[in-house]
């Protein structure tokens, strides 16, 4: 497991609930848009992150570590007795407990990830949502995502006799 | 965990929103796999936030960008049979599109999201949008009800002027149209080609210009055209020959397809675009196919690929050598072939060979690919979306590329508008009742 080590250069998150996160450079710029702010040296040594609470926000934290590069200064990487492939195995059972949590909580999470630009997560918290449109029925959709239906009975209707084929 | 944690203050201020908002529905939304529609069209039906931003145009654009070529929806066919509808899918799921009533109107074309139909019996031309339902009718030109012609050749494009043909829907769209006569007076070089251009801005057919020659050029049978760098389109005629229509120069020539005995062998070939984006041609060998390029540099043409089909189709699927008819469609924009066989109808990707069983039915024509992203109708109104500021539609992450599209999106789109208002929507539910009672 790789190790925090000496001498890296550490930057500190701010939520607007005032909570402080301090975490290494490499782990923050997993996000593109703390990559940019760095960057363009706008971040000194504190971020602000608006709109994300700390319990969001720790969670970021926490995938941001999980999937950052290995590659350490000293060479000695987890990937250097890992295979690459069991890595990726390992990653993708770590997401999938990850991602287990309740509708609010995948919500913010997908705001973060676009916020912060983070693809992985994205691609990771919109998926459920996708599995959940391709497998399920429409009240089944909706009811996930607690969406209220603004259709018109009449409306709702006729779009569903006009596409019969996408209710078969 | 590398992160330390402090607290200084123990309140919690963000409740869970209650809705997502429009950019991340489109996050959700363009990850929906495009071969599944009734994934998209059922996310469409969660409410109206959702509806609205799957049939954005921007969202084209986006499942563009996302998934590079869009897929083969399916295809049109002129099967004559009844039980068959105008619209046969090829995707993952169920799926279907109201196609105009095949007993009136022959497919003979598609591309840049716009099918082309002949009437039967009539001189009258349909141009249709699959994906918006939109239809305009228009005449066949004038000089062609004068002259006896012989069976024309045709073909429909987005007119729009540098488009990338993302997001052309309900934009200003041509169909060329070559037909060919003979001229009893001539003493020699009687047979005269000619070939005019519909604008749907001016909704009117352009200048016509001719070619004489010493042998008749019919398109009847012949797979449809292909169109090369904007604006060269290539006919494959009866007798084995390509007829080039340029539609920049205003110029017509005709030259021969490679091995081809005269007489009557033109349905062994069938035009395609070659990996370079050059004119390509499929040659039908037996159980194989020999994939031709045409050289920019000198015009000739040079086989550079050969597909042994019996290796790729699966066991089984046995070819129809009587009718030598193999490859009946070829699907521009996705570059997939359609081999027929006993068994039905395959469709082959040519970059990856990957095969696919795509339809029990088989017939004996060459048929007429979709390729397109398939979105929703809006219910708010498809012209509504036309006055939507493409700033907001078009932009947002993908940063450079977009942005300097938007000041080309906009003149689409004010062209847009005033083609589409001359366009008719007609009641799909019809159609689609029709089509599914023919089922």
């Amino acid at each position: 497991m790789a190790t925090r080590e000496a001498g890296k250069k550490m930057i500190m998150l701010k939520s607007p609930d005032g909570m402080e996160f301090e975490v290494e450079e490499a782990v923050a710029m997993e996000s593109q848009t703390i990559r940019k702010m760095i960057e363009d040296d706008c971040a000194d040594t504190a971020i602000l992150i608006p709109n994300i609470n700390s319990k969001i926000l720790s969670r970021v934290i926490e995938y941001c570590n999980k999937h950052v590069p290995t590659t350490g200064a000293t060479g000695a990487a987890a990937s250097d007795t890992v295979a690459p492939a069991a890595l990726a195995e390992d990653l993708k059972i770590w997401d999938a407990e990850f991602i287990k949590v309740n509708r609010a909580t995948r919500f913010d999470l997908i705001q973060a990830a676009s916020y912060l630009n983070i693809k992985g997560l994205l691609d990771l918290t919109s998926q459920t949502t996708i599995d959940t449109i391709s497998d399920n029925s429409l009240e089944e959709i909706r009811s996930f995502l607690s969406t209220k239906n603004d259709y018109l009975p009449e409306e709702e209707q006729t779009i569903r006799r006009e596409n019969q084929w996408a209710f078969q | 965990m590398g992160a330390a944690l402090s607290r200084r203050q123990a309140t919690t201020v963000c409740a869970p929103p209650p809705e997502l908002p429009s950019e991340l529905i489109e996050e959700i939304l363009f990850r929906l796999p495009p071969d599944d529609p009734a994934c998209l069209l059922r996310a469409s039906l969660i409410c109206k936030a959702w509806s609205h931003t799957a049939s954005r145009p921007g969202f084209r654009r986006r499942l563009h960008k996302r998934h590079g070529a869009a897929p083969v929806l399916g295809f049109l066919h002129n099967w004559d049979n009844e039980c068959i509808p105008h619209f046969v899918p090829t995707v993952a799921s169920s799926f279907s599109l109201a196609a105009p009533d095949w007993r009136s109107w022959q497919a003979i074309d598609c591309r840049h999201g716009r099918a082309l139909f002949c009437s039967k019996g009539a001189w009258e031309l349909l141009v249709w949008e699959p994906i918006t339902g939109a239809q305009q009718r228009l005449a066949v030109p004038p000089a062609f009800k004068i002259c006896v012609p012989f069976e024309p050749a045709y073909a429909v494009f987005c007119a729009a002027d540098g488009c990338d043909h993302r997001n052309c829907l309900g934009g200003p769209f041509g169909v060329a149209f070559a037909f060919c006569f003979e001229d009893e007076d001539a003493a020699d070089e009687e047979y005269v080609t000619s070939a005019c251009v519909y604008s749907s801005e001016h909704g009117t057919w352009g200048q016509l210009i001719s070619m004489r020659s010493e042998f008749m050029i019919s398109f009847e049978n012949s797979s449809s055209g292909v169109l090369i760098r904007r604006s060269l389109l290539y006919f494959l005629s009866n007798v084995g020959s390509i007829l080039e229509y340029d539609l920049a120069r205003h110029g017509l020539t005709e030259f021969d397809a490679p091995n081809h005995e005269s007489g009557n062998d033109a349905e062994r070939f069938n035009l395609m675009v070659s990996e370079g984006g050059g004119l390509g041609l499929c040659e039908e060998l037996d159980v194989r196919l020999k994939l031709w390029t045409r050289e920019v540099s000198d015009g000739t043409m040079m086989g550079n690929r050969v597909i042994h089909l019996d290796n790729l189709l699966p066991n089984g699927a046995r070819m129809d050598a009587e009718t030598r008819l193999i490859v009946v469609g070829f699907a521009e924009g996705a570059n997939v072939i359609f081999p027929n066989t006993f068994s039905g109808l395959f469709t082959i990707e040519l970059q990856s060979d990957r095969v696919k069983k795509v339809c029990h039915d088989r017939g004996s024509c060459k048929l007429i690919p979709v390729v397109s992203f398939y979105t929703p109708v809006d219910r708010g109104g498809y012209q509504d979306l036309l006055s939507s500021t493409p700033s907001q539609e078009v932009g947002g992450e993908e940063g450079g590329e977009e942005e300097k599209t938007a000041d080309e999106a906009q003149q689409l789109l004010d062209k847009g508008s005033n083609t589409i208002k001359e366009w008719c929507f007609v009641d799909t539910f019809e159609r689609l009742s029709h089509d599914l009672n023919t089922r």
